[in-house]
């Protein structure tokens, strides 16, 4: 277990070297502060068979730099949303959600008539999802952590709308590797991987992010994420963006009872150019 | 046509998304009384730790219970069902609560058995007003040298400073009793701190045994062996004072102190509680909780239906003037 979290680690160190290596050449360094607005999905099966859903106002700041052979970003997004069930009123879920990324994308030679500019590259993400329901007692909150290394590509091509030259973006990224653990177990308010160690007791049991969680691949966790942007020039350099992003998890620590959780986002952005060498 | 090719694009994209999300999400079903009756019978099938130790067959339980219930039946009458399946487990960490009526629905542990507790007796007989308190803890100098300390309640949180200054003070007694009659529990964090002032070296206690996944098979065990205080530690003779709603954590404090050869336990048959607690909300807002886990003493004792003390002692109801457990308990540390 820690060996693998110590590659993954190396793994985002590697990722940082990429970037630090490609700033030497960097075009255009930017920042970006981004608002949304979309609805949130979830289901925890073990625990019970309804759908909540609410509305989700995500934030995000991130910092990116833009090569001619490259598009290297790091950003912090912070999502929460109210969620309840269309089946009873009494049932509901504050959901609250941090996650910090880096990602590296490769432009590749690839063209095709729809597309005219293809990237790949890698992704690593840190998530920590809080949802919280006041009425119960011990299992009142449960936190979800995973750190995911994913595939990610990304096309582009110009259109012109509005009349402006707008770049349009497709980004799709599915994780290949996991780190997850999940405070709560199939049924107590402790992490499941504890419990089936039988190191649980109630002296002196803590864990940290780290401890008890399980190193999985696309056999029992799915991260997906699905982008389509639309990229509008404006003023001295910066930029405004249109996007539809498009999430998923689904996640079973136990066979048969998953957690699956969506979002689906619609957000504007704005590009702040930093530099141009 | 370019435009059309993004159109499409976008479709497909959000089709895309929209289906392999419906792949993932199980079907929801209708807050039915006998949707309801079944998520309340699955739960506590694939949840519930101690089925074999109470001697409960939970198949059985639905065969007589299932016809009882369709859609026609009031809320109440389903509540009604699902509240006797509740207490045919003699367990009082499991509950079924309306919120929205206000109702509950919980086996009742004090049934037959004897309070053998009397605060007034207590305070006016033995504390005549020279106790001192101390966080969560009531604590007095009795005859002949002895330390009486009172812990009625594990709610409030217990601090390892306040053990070390009230031992520190009954450093030099013969003897304490600790008297946790009437405490029906709370933080077991706190029972493993108060424990850990009474021994100075490593205790086996037992395990508890956790229901892992929705088999019949499906537990592990967690092994606990007490650590000792780092602080203040009293090792003397000690007589620790129950009754039957000593529950929940003061059953954790029960069984870790009860493989330590300077305690005697004295007083009534204690009330169980040995399992740790989940809770969740059915389909219709109900609320309900279970034991999702049972503790096995180092004797190999199942625990949750209450276990007698070393030396069984009741309250006399016609003398309201003399606390027999706490006398017996002067009798064994003098």
């Amino acid at each position: 277990m820690t060996r693998s979290i110590l590659w993954l680690w190396g793994l985002l160190l590697l990722g940082q070297g990429l970037i630090a290596q490609e700033n030497e050449n960097a075009k255009t360094g930017f920042w970006e502060l981004r608002l949304g607005i979309g609805v949130d999905r979830f289901q925890d099966s073990k625990n019970s068979p309804l759908k909540l859903s609410g509305t989700d106002v995500p934030i995000g700041i991130y910092r990116g730099r833009i090569t001619d052979k490259s598009i290297s970003t790091g950003g912090l997004e912070i999502r929460s949303s109210e969620l309840s069930t269309s089946v009873n009123e009494q049932v509901t879920l504050s959901n609250g959600e941090v996650n910090l990324h880096f990602e590296y994308l490769r432009k590749l030679s690839a063209q095709t008539s729809l597309f005219d500019t293809w990237y790949l590259g890698g992704r690593v993400d840190f998530r920590r999802q809080n949802l919280e329901n006041e009425l119960l007692g011990n299992n009142s909150v449960n936190v979800f952590f995973n750190t995911s290394l994913s595939v990610v590509n990304r096309v582009e091509r110009t259109v012109r709308t509005l009349g402006k030259d707008a770049r349009l973006s497709y980004t799709l990224s599915l994780s290949l590797l996991n780190y997850v653990k999940e405070d709560n177990s199939f049924s107590f308010a402790a992490p499941q991987q504890a419990l089936e160690d039988g190191v649980y007791n109630t002296q002196d049991f803590e864990h940290s992010l780290f401890e008890y969680g399980e190193v999985t691949s696309l056999n029992s966790f799915i991260q997906l994420r699905s982008r389509l942007a639309l990229h509008f020039p404006a003023k001295r350099r910066s930029s405004w963006e249109l996007a539809y992003e498009w999430q998923f998890r689904n996640y079973a620590q136990v066979d048969q009872l998953g957690i699956a959780s969506a979002s689906h986002n619609l957000s504007i952005s704005y590009h702040l150019p930093k530099k141009k060498n | 046509m370019k435009n059309r090719y993004i159109i499409i694009l976008a479709g497909v994209l959000a089709i895309w998304s929209t289906a392999c999300e419906e792949i993932a999400f199980e079907p929801q079903p209708e807050a039915t009384n006998v949707q309801v009756y079944e998520e309340f019978w699955r739960v506590f099938s694939d949840k519930y730790a101690m089925f074999e130790a109470k001697g409960v067959n939970w198949q059985n339980t639905y065969n007589v219970t299932r016809n009882l219930v369709d859609n026609t039946i009031s809320e109440d009458s389903l509540f009604s069902v699902l509240g006797s399946m509740t207490v045919s487990l003699r367990d009082a960490h499991t509950a079924l609560i309306d919120p929205v009526n206000g109702t509950e629905s919980v086996f009742d542990i004090q049934e037959g058995f004897p309070e053998n507790l009397d605060e007034e007796l207590i305070s006016r007989e033995y504390l005549k007003g020279t106790e001192k308190t101390l966080g969560g803890f009531v604590y007095a100098m009795l005859p002949d040298n002895i330390g009486y300390i009172v812990f009625r309640d594990f709610q409030s949180v217990v601090l390892d400073e306040e053990l070390d200054q009230i031992l520190t003070e009954f450093k030099d007694t013969k003897g304490i009793i600790l008297d946790v009659r009437g405490n029906t529990g709370g933080d077991p964090f706190g029972a493993g701190k108060i424990a850990s002032h009474f021994t100075e070296q490593e205790v086996f206690a037992g395990f508890e045994r956790f229901k892992t996944g929705p088999g019949a098979t499906d537990f592990a065990d967690s092994p606990f062996t007490l650590l000792p205080t780092t602080g203040v530690a009293y090792t003397k003779p000690m007589a620790v004072l129950t009754n039957r709603l000593c529950y929940s954590a003061t059953t954790t404090l029960l069984y870790l102190m009860d493989p330590m050869l300077n305690v005697t336990f004295i007083g009534g048959r204690t009330g169980g509680g040995s399992g740790s607690v989940a809770d969740g909300q059915l389909i219709n807002g109900w609320y309900y909780s279970l034991s999702v886990s049972e503790f096995i003493d180092a004797r190999g004792r199942h625990l949750d239906d209450g276990v007698d003390p070393d030396i069984l002692v009741d309250l006399d109801p016609d003398n309201t003037n003399r606390d027999e457990i706490i006398e017996r308990a002067l009798l064994e540390l003098n």
